[in-house]
């Protein structure tokens, strides 16, 4: 498994070999929502999710 | 996967064409066994709250969609109109209950070992009946996801809580001309909620947010009400609860001279993205070209109660929640086509998944 730095905390994150891009992940350790950036080279980061929308439910 | 829009659209007409509010989802019975017979599910059923059932496979591992069958009262025309279909329950949550069908059903013949369950649960704008008997028979599912309207692609991981309670007061009255000799039932139940504003009066999902929704005192202009009766609706995040937010208002009645009683409560849900549930419906949007999105309900749902049978529990489906509960519900038949195909995919997913 990849390990990733989270952009957040700067702590570590094992990323899962199957992962896509655009895969949204939580940290463990701080709770941050991420997101699976992977460039054109194949190599992978983190950054935070872009959105979390809130919207009613009952 | 490309779902047949003529599939899927006949499915939520069908649907849409029986009025179910809650408490006459049994009136859907003959369209949902045929549906689900036409679709190829080998068994459905029903259980006594009027929640519908239907499945195929059978092994160690049980993937559930569940949605709801009873809507908000208020029937609607069911039409189809420039790509869009019409009707009360197109967005909650019909449109979520017919994708799941259809979704569910193209991938029947691709899977092994897995029992696929998929429910149409009864009274979710009620009192989440068909719910709350579900955990209570001790049914069991190691993923579920629930048809909720997010908007195709939001995958929501938390709802809030909603604790509701019924405050009232009496007093002995007076005339209105001397009223700091008087005794008012009505300034005690105002003096209760304005402690409940103040204290939880938020305006972002973390907070404790309250709302007064119903008032009853008085009779006369110049008579000082001797009993008042209000409703009050409290909605809360993880970590509160509702017994220490109901110990704090008990405290605050006493010194008001109000009692207090609960009408009900559900506690707050919250899981995560990186939930296997979580995952196959964010994998299975991305390999469709969609961008998922992390959505927070500042409401609840049959969610709130599932939770109870696995933590492996989302919430995801067609439509705009703006306009559930209105009179414009509407959904579009490209959503419909996505969403089928997002579940299917994600079903499939699950499926393969040690």
């Amino acid at each position: 498994m990849p390990e990733l730095s989270c952009p957040v905390c700067g702590g570590t994150m094992a990323v899962p070999e199957d992962a896509l891009a655009g895969e949204l992940f939580e940290h463990g350790d701080c709770g941050a929502q991420l997101e699976l950036i992977v460039d054109d080279n194949g190599s992978m980061s983190l950054k935070m999710a872009e959105e979390v929308a809130e919207d009613w439910g009952e | 996967m490309e779902i047949d829009e003529n599939v899927v659209v006949k499915v939520l007409v069908q649907l849409l064409e029986v009025y179910t509010p809650p408490g006459e989802e049994r009136r859907l019975e003959h369209t949902w066994y045929r549906l689900c017979r036409e679709l190829g599910f080998p068994r459905s059923w029903r259980d006594e709250t009027g929640s519908f059932f239907t499945s195929y496979g059978a092994g160690e591992k049980t993937i559930m969609l569940a949605s709801h069958v009873d809507t908000v009262p208020g029937e609607l025309p069911v039409k189809i109109s420039g790509g869009k279909i019409y009707g009360r329950g197109a967005v909650d949550a019909k449109s979520s209950v017919a994708c799941m069908l259809v979704g569910a059903s193209y991938v029947k013949n691709a899977l092994e070992g897995v029992r696929v369950v998929v429910a149409g649960l009864a009274d979710e704008e009620g009192a989440g009946l068909g719910a709350k008997r579900l955990v209570e028979r001790g049914f069991k599912a190691d993923h579920i996801i629930i048809g909720e309207p997010t908007g195709v692609t939001g995958i929501a991981t938390s709802y809030r809580g909603s604790l509701t309670i019924r405050v009232e007061a009496r007093a002995r009255g007076g005339h209105s001309s001397a009223p700091y000799m008087a005794d008012s039932a009505l300034e005690k139940v105002l003096t209760l909620w304005s402690y409940i504003k103040n204290e939880y009066g938020g305006t972002r999902y973390e907070d404790v947010t309250s709302a007064l929704t119903t008032l009853h005192a008085g009779d006369w202009a110049t008579r000082m009400p001797e009993k008042a009766e209000a409703t009050i609706n409290i909605r809360y995040p993880k970590p509160y609860s509702s017994r220490e937010l109901l110990e704090n208002i008990a405290r605050e009645a006493e010194k008001a001279g109000c009692s207090v009683s609960v009408i009900d409560t559900t506690e707050p849900v919250e899981t995560s993205i990186s939930t296997k549930t979580a995952r196959a419906l964010s994998r299975a949007m991305l390999r469709l070209g969609l961008k998922p999105r992390i959505v927070k309900k500042t409401g609840t749902s049959d969610m709130n109660t599932l939770y109870a049978i696995t933590s492996d529990i989302v919430a995801c489906g067609p439509g705009d929640s703006l306009l559930a509960h209105t009179c414009e519900e509407q959904i579009t038949i490209d959503d419909l086509k996505r969403s089928a195909a997002i579940y299917a995919n994600a079903v499939a997913e699950l499926a393969r998944q040690a």
